[in-house]
């Protein structure tokens, strides 16, 4: 009989008493030293990263064009001269996300609800919604703002508006409802089919089915996924400054082509980050909540 | 079996998915304030018959009648058709973002629109009849399967359906859980509610039922009382069920 086939047999052979006491110390000792490693492992973090920073700025200090380029880019006077400029810009920007926040959501869960609809006789419903859809996400979003705020205004059709943001901000609806709307669809798809049926059974028509059985569950599947639309839409703005619109960057724009000096650009940078990393800090937070949830009812 | 006399009446139903054939001319008819019950090998149909009568499924061929009237004719307002009847599915398919209350609710409001507070107080007492009105403010997840299959049952019968259709209510329930849901449903047919019931539970069967037929490959081999069905029955194929369905211990 070899030494493995008799340890098959009686696998506690030979550990005795003893083991529930050695078991629990070595637990102890392994407690321990996970503690210890990871007060270890949050040095480490610091220190690589002071040095990762420091050779990073230290390269950039030291390239041979740095003083100029300071100059040109983070120059403290220039800095204080365009603030206030750039800082009225950039309400601009923040007025047009706050009139896409609202715009945006309404037409989305319109395109998506149209799409979802069954049955031969709203074919021509899911037509257009898919055409719509389909050309608003095929055209750059840049040529939407620059073909209907300048394409609209020529047209000089009398009672429609002329400004220059109003016609942004439609571009801006326009792109990202389509693209929220197929988010939205990808949430109704994730809705168990049984949801359908059972609401239909009580007798609700289908567009009640969508909208007090379906759209909720659907909606909150998709949050994570539209609150990255959010702060997508929250630096897209800008884009509107090829219209003119005096907002951050535009006022930016103008002082460098005065100046030439870039450090307003720096300013409207400034200011686009005061706003996104809180935002996309947030958007983290709902997400690892969410799946967290998720898990739980996994479980 | 004569159309006009029952309150629902299935004449040679047939449904296929793809080229599978599902339903193969299935006869039926449910007398008023009568209980049938449907028994069948997993797989026979007895789902789909239930899904069609309730207008959720298309059918191919055949005729459904409700009180005399062909629902499955053309142009027939399907909402309206549902709203006379009611139905429970295996999985109970409440509604998870809705409290107990407003699954219960939500057809009364929506489609019959009745107030908030009417529904509410109807709801109540479908809900304390069947021993759930404490859970009336939990969501759905917080509730054992018995509990969620007796709201599910207090939802589908709070419009006051005319005829019940009960799909293997029990079959997903822990075996402990299953008394209180078949209670529930012996006091509805004591009540005289006209009832088609798919069901795995023959016992329950036997005793709440008036007839009985049994589902073979889409169609209805043999129908009667359920004393005759369970004891003599005429065709081969329900006494290999019945073998079957007795070696597994639940009748």
């Amino acid at each position: 009989m070899t030494t493995e086939q008799s340890r098959g047999l009686d696998p506690l052979e030979g550990r005795g008493p003893g083991l529930f006491t050695t078991d629990r110390t070595r637990r102890q000792t392994l407690g321990a030293g996970l503690r210890e490693e990871g007060a270890r492992g949050a040095l480490i973090a610091t220190a690589s990263t002071l040095v990762f920073l420091t050779v990073a700025v230290a390269l950039v200090v030291n390239s041979p064009n740095w003083p100029k380029v300071r100059n040109q880019f983070f120059n403290p006077e220039d800095f204080r001269d365009a603030w206030p400029k750039v800082v009225d810009g950039f309400w601009v920007d923040m007025q047009m996300f706050a009139y896409g926040l609202v715009a945006i959501p309404i037409l989305a869960l319109l395109l998506a609800t149209a799409r979802s609809f069954r049955g031969p006789a709203f074919f021509p419903i899911r037509l257009l919604a898919i055409m719509f859809i389909d050309v608003m996400r095929g055209i750059p979003l840049i040529l939407l703002i620059l073909l209907l705020g300048f394409g609209v205004p020529a047209l000089d059709i009398a009672g429609l508006p002329n400004g220059a943001m109003f016609w942004g901000v439609t571009a801006l609806t326009l792109s990202y409802s389509a693209y929220t709307a197929e988010i939205i669809r990808s949430g109704i798809g994730a809705v168990a089919e049984s949801q359908r049926a059972s609401a239909r059974a009580i007798g609700l028509t289908q567009f009640q089915t969508l909208r007090y059985a379906i759209l909720p569950q659907a909606v909150r599947n998709v949050i994570p996924a539209i609150m990255n639309t959010v702060v997508s839409l929250q630096k897209d703005v800008a884009l509107v400054s090829v219209l003119g619109v005096r907002e951050a960057v535009r006022e930016a724009q103008i002082i460098t082509s005065r100046s030439f000096n870039y450090t307003a650009y720096v300013a409207a940078t400034v200011l686009f980050l005061a706003v996104s990393i809180p935002l996309v800090r947030i958007v983290d937070h709902l997400t690892q909540r969410d799946r967290k949830r998720r898990m739980q009812v996994a479980q | 079996m004569t159309a006009t006399d029952a309150k629902l009446v299935v004449d040679g139903l047939a449904k296929r998915y793809g080229d599978k054939v599902v339903l193969n001319g299935v006869d039926l008819a449910v007398d008023e304030h009568e209980v049938v019950c449907l028994i069948g090998p997993s797989g026979s149909g007895k789902s789909t018959i239930l899904r069609c009568v309730d207008l959720l499924d298309t059918i191919d061929a055949g005729r459904i009648y409700l009180d005399g009237e062909d629902i499955t004719a053309p142009g027939t307002n399907a909402n309206a058709v549902r709203r006379r009847i009611g139905i429970v599915f295996q999985s109970f398919n409440l509604f998870p973002h809705l409290t107990v209350i407003n699954n219960v609710t939500l057809g009364l409001r929506k489609v019959l629109k009745v107030s908030k507070a009417d529904a509410e107080g109807r709801a109540d007492e479908v809900l304390a009849r069947l021993g759930v009105g404490d859970h009336r403010a939990k969501y759905p997840e917080q509730l054992s399967g018995g509990q969620q299959q007796r709201v599910a049952l207090a939802r589908a019968l709070v419009t006051e359906p005319e005829v019940l259709l009960l799909d293997e209510v029990t079959s997903a329930l822990d075996p402990e859980l299953v008394g209180d849901v078949l209670s529930a449903i012996r006091a509805l047919a004591n009540d005289g509610m006209t009832m088609l019931i798919a069901t795995h539970e023959m016992g329950f069967a036997r005793e709440v039922a008036d007839q009985l037929a049994f589902i073979h490959e889409g169609q209805v081999l043999e129908s009667g009382p359920p004393a005759q069905i369970l004891s003599e029955p005429s065709q081969e194929r329900t006494r290999q069920f019945l073998r079957r369905v007795l070696d597994a211990g639940r009748l």
